[in-house]
């Protein structure tokens, strides 16, 4: 080692044992304890815009099937008969309203674990 | 686990898992960056208060850490600037209590040579001090402490070998 370099290793030497020292303190409990959560906006925008989506695709396919629906009255109360192409499903009246109930609850448990 | 996982963890959402990686990175480097702030500052009170800070501030904007450089130089950066942001703020005050910095027992000639190389380093100006400190002290690369610094390559390696220059003089002089 020449004579230029010998002062950097002081330096190095020096900061070196500090460093050492610093490391055996315990000092990330106390930055743990002041750490604040973090406000992140992401989710909650995440979160509006997967609700406002799911009520208007909703709402639009609960247009669409009671218009393509049948109302047929009963004593146990109404039906709705839908043809596709031939094929006819009877179903209660209020199908359409929980599947769209679950449609909300399936997109507020994707937003949860976002 | 290396930094860039730990830092993606602590990215993540999940609140219990976030804080556990990043006191982890905490724990990985919170002694060089207290050591390189003391000597940089000159005083234990500010190198501590800025330590602080820099890890509160990387906390709270760890989403904004793109991995461009390694996490320990983004680290630096924030403290360098923290230090501006402080040195502007308050006059700064000179203080020799070195003894109370170092906090390593010592023989009193040794104690001699870290008070004149703490002097030396001190009137070495700011870009220099900090160059040396990062290259010499913390064992950083130039490429690292020109990410931290957020100075050109070149700039750093003139800047580490006019430090040593001064610093060599500095200490014949005291000697």
């Amino acid at each position: 080692m020449t004579n230029q370099d010998n002062q950097p290793s002081i330096l190095t030497a020096q900061m070196q044992a500090e460093i050492a020292q610093a490391q055996s303190e315990d000092y990330a409990s106390q930055i743990m304890a002041r750490l604040k959560p973090r406000f992140s906006p992401r989710p909650l925008i995440l979160a509006v815009l997967t609700l406002v989506g799911a009520f208007w695709t909703a709402s639009q396919m609960r247009g669409i099937l009671h218009g393509l629906a049948t109302t047929i009255p009963t004593n146990s109360g109404d039906l709705q008969q839908y043809s596709f192409n031939g094929m006819t499903i009877t179903m209660p009246f209020g199908f359409s309203l929980a599947a769209f109930v679950v449609m909300i609850l399936v997109c507020i448990l994707i937003t949860a674990r976002e | 686990m290396d930094d860039t996982h730990l830092v993606l963890l602590a990215q993540a959402s999940d609140g219990a898992k976030a804080k556990k990686a990043f006191g982890q990175l905490v724990t990985r480097h919170q002694a060089p960056l207290r050591v390189f702030l003391r000597r940089y500052t000159g005083t234990h009170q500010d190198a501590e208060d800025i330590a602080q800070e820099t890890f509160l501030l990387a906390w709270r904007h760890i989403n904004q850490y793109r991995g461009d450089s390694l996490f320990r130089s983004w680290l630096f950066k924030i403290s360098i600037r923290e230090a501006g942001r402080k040195a502007g703020r308050d006059q700064r005050q000179q203080s020799n209590d070195l003894a109370h910095d170092i906090g390593v027992e010592t023989s009193p000639t040794d104690m001699e040579k870290r008070l004149d190389l703490h002097q030396a380093l001190a009137r070495l100006p700011e870009l220099e001090r900090a160059s040396i400190l990062l290259c010499d002290g913390c064992g950083m690369s130039h490429a690292q402490a020109a990410a931290a610094l957020e100075t050109p390559l070149g700039s750093i390696k003139t800047y580490v070998a006019r430090a040593r220059n001064l610093l060599r003089t500095a200490m014949e002089r005291e000697v």
